[in-house]
């Protein structure tokens, strides 16, 4: 049977005024600007997505603000009573746009943060964006929005998870997510500038764990380790087209964002068929549904119903086959590669930005 | 909380119902919450005009709710970050 998914991953767009060098968007972005969906076009994705059972749409990007149609995108979702969720940089927002959005219907907002420092934060970002973030989660806050501080943890601010929670109180963040970086796109061309030593990694879990339960009750401290520091693999997205169903800029229907990296996959676009059709038919969304694609030893592995098997983008980018074992777990013949990631020397390397 | 703090759902969480499968849900970021029809009978009243106790008092009389069950589902919600604080 079909699985439903329940939450629609709106990438509007890929444009970005920051250019982090951890992005999530694909390497070739900038290829992206004309071949964007129109807003008619991701009013019947909202629809079709409402229909197939989905209750949650997450507006991203790239900067989902750089498309003007995002107020009119929001109150489409509100009025089909899906919970909307706006993932934002913060840039460029102004007060006049957070309340139309607001009045929109929108019902969380999650703004990106690079550093605790405006200094480091904006050497990150490549951009002067950071006071400008500090002023989008005040308004957020004073507009009554519940707010998510994300902060993207590599090693050049994994040592800082102290100084990020003392600003996510500052800010009366709801919610702060210390997200590891995921080391697909972006962020593994630049893995060995970001990547950070176990020591560090440790420690900072440890840090994680004491906020957690200083603040329980009064804000969510989200730290999940990163599956390379661990020895079974993550339950990516889920499952493969199992929970979520993405759409890209171009109305490509993914299991994930960064699903178009395997090469060996040819995923459909909305502009040729229904989002329900593509769902349910399409050979790329089918080919790591469930469990008949598994190799040995998952397909008997009793985590194989908690793990799924793992991430697909990522085996595909270390061993070049989507469907090896992931990497990650002990029991694949490739975990070398990921151990040898792990130990190689953090030497202070430079990382890439994304271009914008 | 004390026992005279009125109960309401946090601000990021949204009580809905599914059209799909006819049950109600809560939803707020990233998750949703399934909820069964007793669940579902208590978190319809989490709309800041109950206490605790006002609570148990009125889902018993309508429902035969044990207070003891409708206390564990609310100090869950709360433990999930779901209640207004």
């Amino acid at each position: 049977m079909t699985p439903r998914p329940y939450t629609l991953v709106a990438e509007l767009t890929y444009r970005c005024p920051l250019a982090c060098p951890y992005c999530s968007n694909p390497l070739d972005h900038a290829q992206y600007g004309k071949s964007e969906l129109d807003e008619v076009t991701w009013r019947r994705v909202l629809d079709e997505a409402e229909e197939l059972g989905v209750v949650q749409a997450h507006f991203t990007g790239g900067e989902p603000l750089a498309r003007k149609d995002l107020e009119a995108l929001v109150e489409h979702a509100h009025r089909l009573g899906l919970y909307t969720n706006l993932v934002t940089s913060g840039v460029p927002l102004s007060r006049e746009r957070l309340e139309a959005l607001a009045r929109a219907g929108l019902d969380h907002v999650q703004v990106s943060v690079q550093s605790a420092s405006r200094a480091r934060g904006d050497a990150v970002a490549g951009a002067s964006a950071h006071e400008q973030k500090l002023r989008a989660m005040r308004w957020v806050k004073e507009l009554g929005l519940p707010l998510t501080m994300n902060v993207v943890l590599h090693a050049a601010n994994i040592d800082d998870i102290d100084a990020l929670v003392e600003l996510a109180e500052e800010m009366s963040a709801d919610r702060l997510e210390l997200a590891n970086a995921q080391y697909v796109t972006w962020a593994l061309a630049n893995r060995d500038a970001l990547l950070p030593a176990r020591s560090q990694m440790d420690s900072a879990a440890g840090r994680a764990r004491h906020h957690q339960a200083r603040l329980a009750g009064r804000m969510d401290v989200l730290f999940v380790k990163p599956d390379w520091f661990g020895t079974t693999p993550k339950a990516c997205m889920d499952g493969w087209a199992r929970r979520f169903v993405h759409v890209a800029p171009d109305g490509r229907v993914l299991p994930c964002h960064a699903a178009t990296t395997i090469s060996s996959l040819r995923f459909e676009s909305v502009r040729a068929r229904s989002l329900e059709e593509i769902w349910k038919h399409s050979d790329a969304l089918l080919a790591f549904r469930g469990e008949a694609w598994m190799p040995d030893p998952c397909r008997s592995c009793d985590r194989r119903e908690i793990d799924f098997g793992g991430c697909r983008c990522q085996a595909f980018a270390l061993t070049g086959r989507a469907d090896a074992v992931d990497p990650v777990c002990s029991l694949s013949p490739h975990r070398h590669i990921v151990d040898e990631a792990l130990e190689a020397s953090r030497a202070p390397s430079r990382w890439l930005h994304r271009g914008r | 909380m004390t026992a005279s703090d009125t109960l309401k759902l946090a601000r990021k969480a949204r009580l809905r119902f599914d059209r799909h499968d006819e049950r109600w849900m809560i939803v707020y970021p990233e998750r949703g919450l399934v909820l069964s029809e007793s669940a579902a009978a208590i978190a319809r009243k989490l709309d800041g005009t109950r206490s605790l106790e006002q609570l148990t008092g009125e889902l018993a009389a309508e429902r035969g709710a044990d207070p003891a069950d409708v206390r564990a589902f609310v100090d869950a919600l709360g433990r999930k970050g779901l209640l207004e604080r």
